[in-house]
């Protein structure tokens, strides 16, 4: 639930009480926007530029936020678009991007192998195929907020899902399936 | 194993545990966030009514519109690179039927001064700026590609901008007008180089819509090399979209209206 945060945006806070309030939404979901950016770019430098590009358009936006969606779904829009405008550039289409997890900071455990295998698959999907996993079932968004991030059609949102499904049990297939 | 939510999540924040917001992160934000009040600060009232006085002036000595895209989407480093790239106003209009098209200006960066081996990718381009209004006496409300009806006219939530309240929407705003819904873009082809369209990179482009109506597209032409002038083959269209969200673009109904071959030569004041 995200009632605390939710109630800190709609009293607006302007100046230094919106840099605290931002600093606190990053604090609050710097790191779930920082992992989303580094499996959308699959690079954790432009992953770092993309969390805090993303966290910067909400601080000059912030007096302009309604409350209308929460805050973990507006950020998650905002990330989204900047990582978008990321892999637009001519840049992004020069480098071969391979699928990596080797030159990332090291995780507090030592990596377990299906970890690595389940993210490396969505790494690889189709962008707009990536985006609905991502938004759905990392960010936890409701559908609707998906298809609203994504301004795309209800349907159209499921249809992805699907479809990355589909896809994911063939490249991940002889794992078990667990509930 | 599939991707639901349980094991996606877990396996996410287990495997990427390492990458965390740490204070560098959000120094570096609110760094960047007070970079640039000072310019807003700095103007003290007196200049401020001075710039006031000398409108025209204080407009000329402002950034070009290229230059304060590639800032808000890339930061202070690239914009480096255009601000002492080779500036080219163009101001070069045409009207295709209720829709007019300005390509203001174009920037050419070529080897890059401020840092060559981090930001190759902005080198060797071609950066522009066209502005689509509406034609003389068209009652037209015009939408950039991509956007619903339902969103607000000068704020773009592909950037992340969100709309204050009694902002109308490209809707309402038609309602109100009695106005047609157009969807109009304008991008190059690319460059002709010998008479000739090069080929083989993507054109990177980005659109606003601005409160006044108007919309902006930037580019960025990669790979081109510094030329004595530049031919820039322009594609530029537009369709109606109906209240109800129809694209009038192919069929009995469609009212597509395009030029794809509209060539601008540009070349360096001076010369």
């Amino acid at each position: 639930m995200e009632m605390g945060g939710f109630w800190k945006i709609v009293n607006r806070p302007e100046g230094l009480a919106a840099q605290h309030a931002v600093e606190g939404l990053m604090r609050e979901h710097g790191d779930s926007i920082l992992r989303l950016c580094f499996v959308y770019l699959r690079d954790y430098h432009l992953a770092e530029d993309a969390m805090q590009e993303t966290f910067l358009k909400a601080y000059r936006g912030f007096t302009g936020f309604r409350g209308d969606s929460g805050e973990k779904t507006w950020l998650t829009r905002i990330a989204i678009n900047v990582c978008k405008d990321i892999t637009k550039s001519a840049w992004m289409r020069r480098v071969n991007r391979g699928i990596s997890l080797q030159d990332i900071p090291e995780p507090a455990a030592p990596p377990v192998e299906a970890d690595d295998t389940l993210i490396t698959a969505v790494m690889a999907l189709p962008r707009k195929l990536k985006e609905a996993v991502l938004l759905f079932y990392y960010m936890g968004l409701p559908a609707g907020d998906v298809a609203s991030a994504l301004k795309v059609a209800l349907p159209t949102v499921y249809k992805r899902l699907n479809k990355a499904q589909d896809l994911l049990r063939i490249q991940l297939e002889g794992w078990h399936e667990t509930e | 194993m599939k991707p639901n939510d349980n094991n996606l999540r877990t396996a996410m924040d287990r495997r990427l545990s390492g990458m965390k917001v740490e204070d560098r992160h959000i120094a570096a934000v609110f760094s960047k966030a007070q970079g640039r009040q000072p310019r807003r600060r700095a103007v003290s009232l007196v200049v401020a009514f001075a710039l006031v006085a000398l409108l025209g002036t204080a407009l000329a000595i402002s950034w070009p519109a290229t230059i304060s895209w590639i800032q808000g989407i890339y930061g202070d480093r690239w914009a480096d690179e255009l601000k002492v790239g080779t500036h080219m106003p163009i101001h070069q209009v045409k009207v295709l039927g209720q829709v007019r098209y300005e390509v203001l200006e174009a920037i050419y960066v070529g080897e890059g001064q401020v840092d060559k081996e981090d930001y190759s990718y902005q080198q060797h381009s071609l950066y522009g700026t066209i502005r689509i209004s509406p034609a003389a006496d068209a009652n037209i409300v015009l939408l950039p590609e991509d956007t619903l009806l339902s969103e607000y006219i000068g704020y773009n939530s592909h950037k992340g901008e969100t709309a204050p309240p009694g902002t109308p929407t490209f809707l309402q705003k038609a309602l109100e007008t009695d106005a047609a819904l157009l969807i109009a873009t304008a991008r190059p082809h690319g460059v002709l180089i010998d008479g000739e369209l090069q080929e083989g990179w993507e054109i990177m482009y980005d659109y606003s819509s601005h409160g006044d109506g108007s919309l902006s597209y930037h580019f960025q032409v990669p790979m081109v090399p510094e030329m004595p002038e530049y031919q820039i083959k322009m594609s530029i269209q537009y369709w109606e979209i109906t209240r109800s969200g129809k694209h009038l673009r192919e069929g009995p109904d469609s009212n597509w209206v395009q030029d794809m071959n509209w060539v601008i030569t540009v070349r360096p004041e001076g010369k």
